[in-house]
């Protein structure tokens, strides 16, 4: 295999030009983070409340970015440091960024990282993810205050089925985001979801009982943990 | 200014920062292809590109159209901008989103909940960002350096997410979380495409949540109307 295209895409220069579209992202998250705070303010809700947003936020966001970081090792081997990197802080997941560049080397008749999978492939892999999440960037840029209006229009004005959209929007979601685990996935999944379910039904009902924010806020994070490491019992 | 008043100007703010980083965003991830191609002349013939493009366009282009709408009424418009640009959206944004707003104790859809749900997001994007660092710095030595049971284990992260969560909304609403569960479940299992079940379990749900709604309200209005008969004949 010829692998010296890897030079290139570890290079330098490659580091800088991936870098430029993860400063927006840190630029998008402070300006929509300094606005959503001045807001909530504004809408009276409580310093507490926020602080506690953000703690919760920081607190469970760990576990799965750490699962990405473990993931994008997979994707080094064959798109190089920089280019993996970028992908993953903007935009795609690992399973998308794989099928991406998977078929950017199948348009030129070759295999993601293997025989004949030169530097020209290596670069339409690039050209393949950046295009195949180019549309997602494109809908959203442009018809997001249209998806509001719509929102407005489902509930015909009846402001208070809102929440009732809403959490039932999220509750569909998370259905379908935990299915495959139950479905297809193996015993050791299925047993990772049933320990997290648990572990989160009764830390609810122990901070809700006892009224303690704190444990509130690590309650997902606890949940991960608890069935991650469940899970391995039954490998 | 009341609330709404607040709330319009704040999603105005967000909506002008929002298509003005996408945009940016979207110019900027073409710079590695760029950089290849003047750099270092590598540039694939046209004639490959657009084979990819196709053959890719095939794949994505329900979800690129299905998944912004689909998510957006869990996300708000804050949480779209921020999501689709950051992505990791199913493992990250939502389950941070339906956290924060649970713990901060505010109602989901409503400006609250939105601004509660941009901050938790907006967290998890830095959060995010510095375990890459990290990761990417330690290289894959790092990662190698950890044990093989904790690799293994974080395989089965995701599932305790998802579990955790829908448990902790269905100590909510029962009924509901159970109907969506039973009904991803049917067509996970029937091996139906991303593009039908996304829509299906998410809008099927909202359909359902809302006549539920419905049902328990016009119960209420009833037994009221009951009540005050009731009264009225004493």
């Amino acid at each position: 295999m010829d692998q010296s295209y890897l030079e290139i895409a570890n290079s330098f220069g490659m580091w800088v030009a991936c870098s430029f579209i993860v400063i927006v992202v840190i630029v998008q998250a402070i300006i929509f983070m300094k606005k959503a705070w001045a807001t909530g303010q504004e809408l009276g809700l409580e310093k507490k409340q926020m602080t506690s947003a953000l703690r919760s936020g920081g607190i469970s966001s760990i576990g799965p970015s750490f699962a990405v970081a473990i993931a994008m090792i997979s994707l080094i081997v064959s798109l190089g440091a920089p280019f993996s990197w970028m992908r993953l802080s903007v935009i795609g997941s690992v399973p998308f960024e794989l099928m991406a560049a998977q078929t950017g080397a199948a348009a030129m008749g070759l295999t993601l990282g293997g025989e004949g999978y030169d530097a020209v492939a290596y670069a339409n892999s690039v050209w393949t993810n950046t295009l195949g999440a180019a549309g997602w960037l494109i809908i959203v840029a442009l018809f997001t205050d249209k998806f509001e209006w719509l929102r407005q229009k489902a509930v015909r004005g009846n402001e208070a089925l809102l929440p009732v959209l809403s959490v039932s929007a999220m509750i569909g979601a998370f259905a379908y985001f935990g299915a495959p685990y139950l479905a297809s996935s193996g015993l050791a999944s299925t047993m990772s979801y049933l320990i997290g379910a648990v572990v989160m039904v009764i830390i609810n009902i122990v901070a809700g009982k006892a009224k303690i924010q704190w444990l509130k806020e690590w309650s997902l994070g606890f949940a991960m943990v608890a069935g991650m490491f469940g899970a391995l019992l039954f490998v | 200014m009341d609330k709404k008043q607040i709330y319009a100007k704040y999603l105005k703010g967000i909506t002008f920062w929002g298509r003005t980083t996408l945009l940016l965003a979207l110019v900027f991830s073409f710079a590695p292809a760029a950089y290849l191609a003047l750099f270092h002349g590598i540039m694939p013939p046209v004639s490959a590109i657009l084979e990819a493009l196709g053959l890719i366009a095939a794949i994505m282009v329900t979800s690129w159209i299905v998944e912004p709408i689909a998510y957006f009424p869990i996300l708000g418009t804050s949480g779209t901008y921020m999501s689709w640009l950051a992505g990791n959206i199913s493992n990250v944004r939502v389950p941070v989103s339906a956290l924060a707003q649970d713990v901060a104790g505010v109602q989901e859809g409503t400006p609250e909940g939105d601004v509660i749900s941009t901050l938790g997001i907006g967290v998890s994007v830095i959060v995010n960002l510095i375990m890459l660092v990290i990761a990417v710095i330690g290289g894959t030595a790092l990662v190698n350096a950890l044990p093989e049971s904790l690799r293994t284990a974080f395989d089965y992260i995701l599932p305790a997410v998802f579990g955790a969560i829908l448990a902790s909304f269905a100590m909510r609403d029962l009924k509901l979380g159970l109907i969506a569960l039973a009904l991803a479940f049917i067509f996970t299992f029937i091996g139906a495409p991303t593009w039908i079940t996304l829509p299906v379990c998410v809008f099927g749900t909202i359909g359902l949540g809302l006549m539920f709604y419905n049902i328990e309200r016009k119960k209420k209005e009833n037994a009221k109307a009951q009540n005050t008969e009731k009264k009225e004949g004493e």
